[in-house]
This record gives C-alpha cells, structure tokens and sequence, in this order.
C-alpha cells in the first residue's frame, strides 16, 4: 500500500493485531493517501502497532493523523500503538503532551509484548 | 492665540512667508499645522491627507509633505498616493535596506534627505504610531534647526495617528501597505492582530512574522490590562485557509475569556471548546498563553502543546523554560493544564515562536536553529538596535536562509520587562526606536510646547 511519499506496509497481522510500518514524510499532501489505508487496516484489525522509525518528517497534519487514527481505533474498541518513532516525530510527540496519551514503545517487539495477553 | 488673523482669507491658513521671521511666529505657525490637521481629520479622507498636510504644514514652514508607508514585511516604503499622481515612478517604492529613507526607518532617526538648496532642505522623518512603525515622512523644511525638527516630529506624530484612524476603514490604505498579494488567511491575520511594536515604561513588546503574504495558521496576541500584560502566540495545524481560520477562532476565544476575567488556563479551554464546536476534533491549534506581571515580574504561562518560551537575560544568559504540556486546543486529549511561574528581572526577554524560526526547511540540515536565532537577537541587541528593528532584521535572515520560501510560518513574539513603573523612560524610547524630539523630558525641564 502506497499513497504519496507517505507509505504504509503491513509487516504482520493476526486475529484483531496488526502490525504496520510507515515510511516516509508525514504532512499535509501525504497524510491524504495515507489516513483511508490506516482507517481501513484498523477496520479490520482495531489493534495496530504503528512502526514509525521510518518515518523522517512529521508536522501538524502528520500528528492531527496520528491522533485520529488513534481515536478511530478507540471507538472501534482497540489500540493504536506506536513503536519506534524516530527522532522529528518523537520531538513532536513530546512537544505537544502527545507521547503521553499514546501507548508508546521503543521498538515493535516491546510494543507486541505489552498488547493484552488475549490479542497477542 | 492666533497672531496671524490679519494675513486675511481663510482661517488656519497662512502663507508659509508670514510665519518665518521670528522664533515666536514659528511656534505660532507650528501650533497652527497642528490644530489645522487636527480640524481637517475629522473629514479627510486619507487620500487626500498629503495635500492637506502639506497645507496645514506650510504654516509651519513645511510647504511639502509626502506620505511613505512600510509594506507589511518591512521591506519597502511606499508613497501613498493616487497611481500617476504625484512622485516620479522611481520615487514611488523605496528599498527599507541601502536607502536614505530606509535607515530613517530601521534607526528612528530623522534624516537629511537631499543637500540643502535655497528654498531649504528636504528630510526623513520616521513615521511611528505609539511605537509602530508605519513608514516615514518626506518634508521639505524651509529652515534647518533643532525647532524645525521638533516640528517634524510632532507633524509625523499627528499624521500616524490620522492613518491609524483610517486604518481599519480604508482598502486605499491597505493596497498601499502590501507590495504582493495577500493570501486570505494573511488578509484575515493581519486585520486580527495588534500592532508590531508596543512600548511603554514596564515593557517593550514586538513581533514579526513570515511569509507576511502568505500566512498559514500563526497568529500572536497581547494586551496591556492595568499592571497585566497578556502575551500569546498560536500555531493552527496544516496551510491552508483552515488553519487561518483555526487561528482566529483561537485567538477571538481566548481574548474573550480574558475579557470576561478568565485565566489563562480558562482562555485554553475557551479556544479548546470553541475549535472542537468547529471542527468536531478534525483542527487543532497550540500555542503559549501567558501573562506578565509587571509589577513584580512574574511571567505566567500555560503551555497548549507549543514550544515554550525562551528568556534571554544579559548578553549571554538563555535558558528555555518548562512546563508540562497540555494537549494542543482542539484535541481533547484530557491533559491538565499546569500554570507554570517564572520569576523575571528587569531587563529579561522573553521570546515566544514558532515552528517556521526553527523549523522551516525540512529535514533539520538546513535549521535556522533556536541557537542561532537566540545568537541574532542578542548580538543586535548589543549594537543598540530597537527591538522592531532587530525583530525586522531577525525575521529577514530567517528568511533568506531559506532563500526566501518558507515552508512553515515563522513568528516571534518579544517581550522585554523593564520595570514596574509605566511613565515613559529613556530606556523604552530607545528600545522602542522613538526618534529623539519625541523623547520624554527629564523630570523638572519645561517643554518649549506651546
């Protein structure tokens, strides 16, 4: 799956968890292609691991994205996990208080390993 | 009062020859340019307030006054007046750098504006409204002394103040002060915002923004109120008119609830509120709110998910402040909002910005940088420059850095805490870039007003 500079590769998915990995700049003309391809994995599995370390720009759109989605998979009763955001995407994390409302992990492994024991 | 009745003809007006020949007509003559304009505001358009300035001044020994403003980006000045009328084409726009006209403008200063020939000399004379820099004044002068500079000045204070008037009524005003289009966000902003500059004896404060053209969603705020002084900026998230749009919402709500008494976390919540009755939560802005107490300094802020402030104190000393963040208005993310308190001392400047001054560029090689940026202030600061025109020269390097294409709006918002006491200094006329003439008088010196 592809949108525009903006990529979003399924690496893995079981039951409800999937695991996703974005590559690429994260803004404004990105985001368009990219949020209905994350809207729609999370439709069918409302548990998604983000793996963000390919990630190299992120601005205000990229984070507006990031915190629908995570509400889509809130009313879809699952998770929005991110892993391994790089250094531009963790600086806008924290800036904005957002690495606190986010289950957030270093890697893909951790973020795996702290999903509940009945998605796992 | 007026000694001069006997010229005949119209009242408030006399032949610049009747007033010349002694040092008591002329203070005549110049109460008289006064009053005239000040009789003439009430009906002028401002189309036509050269020619009536012009008039009234050659009473005064002025008999031509030409009207320069400033583009929005403090790049060029501008003639106000009717295409084809007047000034030669080359005249009409003046580069702000490598002119006469423009050092008149970036030093507050009154400059010689051609040799002087028979019939006098003709000068630039800084245009300020309160501390705002509008432009800058050609008059030609028929004398060349400290009283006619004196009469220069308080002409171009009277003639800021008539613009200022017409300002929010006049589309001839506005073509005048832009030297590009305007986007609609831009349009909207500008009209929205306080003026750069503001200066009194407790604070100097000033802002600058880029692309001043084409603005996305930054917007700055502030507002004296008693011994308070309010302070904000804002980031609406994404480039389109959206986010202009985000901004205003921000910044009308907060004003708002300040107005009624809110504090600033209440002003948050209020932009919060009103962002999410919008936008559903599609629209977020961040952004700093704060209020310095001038009395004793303390800066209050809260943090809405934006960079915070950095002070500056001395010429070396720079620390960026700490407060836990609250989710950026619009977001609903449930964080508290911390009122986070530091303790200034007379002289400190705070600086507020935005992701453009940092940022801007992309992918962090080619970063203006805070360190940099904060490096600029401070050096100009040490040359003895005003605060607007530091902010002016700062803003202008961020943007050629960037080869003059910004990909994010860049602001600053400076705020320099002198003291408690709000009676005009020295120290805030020179950090205001107030011209000389218009300086306060020592205490216990008599003005030679009228």
């Amino acid at each position: 799956m592809t949108s525009n500079g903006l990529h979003l590769d399924v690496v893995e998915t079981r039951g409800p968890l999937a695991v996703a990995a974005a590559r690429g700049e994260m803004d404004l003309h990105t985001v368009a292609g990219f949020h209905p391809q994350a809207v729609a994995l999370i439709d069918d599995h409302p548990y998604v691991i983000l793996d963000l370390s390919g990630v190299t720009f992120c601005d205000s759109s990229g984070l507006n994205t990031l915190l629908r989605l995570r509400r889509h998979a809130d009313e879809n009763g699952g998770r929005l996990t991110l892993a391994a955001p790089a250094g531009r995407i963790m600086r806008m994390l924290r800036l904005t208080g957002a690495d606190t409302v986010f289950p957030l992990y270093a890697s893909v492994t951790e973020a795996k390993a702290a999903q509940p024991p009945d998605i796992r | 009062m007026d000694a001069g009745t006997s010229a005949g003809g119209v009242p408030g007006f006399r032949r610049e020859s009747d007033v010349v020949s002694s040092g008591l007509g002329r203070e005549a003559g110049g109460w008289r340019m006064l009053s005239g304009l000040l009789a003439d505001s009430h009906l002028t358009p401002v189309e036509l307030l050269p020619a009536r300035a012009s008039e009234n001044a050659a009473a005064a020994g002025f008999p031509r006054v030409l009207i320069y403003l400033a583009d929005l980006q403090r790049q060029v000045l501008r003639l106000l007046a009717a295409e084809g009328a007047g000034a030669e084409e080359d005249d009409r726009q003046l580069s702000v750098q490598g002119t006469v006209a423009g050092r008149a403008f970036q030093h507050g200063q009154i400059l010689p504006a051609g040799p002087a020939g028979e019939e006098g000399r003709d000068w630039w004379v800084p245009l300020l409204d309160g501390t705002e820099r509008l432009g800058v004044l050609r008059v030609s002068a028929v004398h060349d002394d400290e009283l006619a500079r004196e009469g220069m000045e308080r002409l171009a204070s009277l003639l800021a103040l008539i613009l200022h008037s017409r300002r929010e009524s006049s589309d001839f005003l506005a073509r005048v002060e832009r030297a590009e289009p305007l986007n609609v966000a831009a349009e909207m902003q500008w009209q929205l915002m306080p003026p750069r500059v503001y200066a009194d004896g407790r604070v100097v404060i000033a802002a600058a923004m880029e692309p001043a053209y084409q603005i996305s969603g930054d917007a700055f705020d502030y507002a004296t109120d008693g011994p308070l002084v309010h302070l904000s900026v804002f980031d609406a998230m994404g480039h389109d008119t959206a986010a202009g749009l985000s901004a205003n919402l921000a910044v009308g709500a907060c004003r708002n609830a300040r107005r009624h008494g809110g504090d600033l976390v209440a002003c948050g919540e209020a932009a919060e509120a009103a962002l999410i009755e919008q936008y559903g939560q599609r629209r977020y802005v961040t952004g700093i709110l704060a209020t310095l107490d001038t009395r004793d300094g303390t800066l209050s802020w809260v943090n809405r998910g934006h960079h915070p402030p950095v002070i500056i104190r001395g010429n070396r000393w720079t620390t960026h402040l700490r407060c836990p963040p609250a989710h950026p208005m619009g977001t609903d993310l449930g964080l508290d909002s911390h009122l986070c308190r530091e303790q200034l001392q007379p002289g400190d400047r705070v600086v507020f910005y935005t992701d453009g001054i940092t940022e801007a560029g992309g992918t962090g090689d080619a970063q203006f940088g805070l360190e940099h940026f904060t490096d600029f202030l401070i050096r100009h600061h040490a040359d003895g420059l005003s605060v607007p025109e530091t902010l002016r020269r700062v803003i202008r390097a961020v943007l050629e850095h960037h080869d003059g294409r910004l990909q994010d709006d860049a602001t600053v918002l400076f705020c320099q805490w002198l003291g408690p006491r709000p009676d005009p200094t020295e120290e805030a006329a020179d950090l205001g870039g107030v011209p000389e003439p218009g300086r306060p008088a020592p205490a216990g010196a008599g003005g030679r007003t009228p």
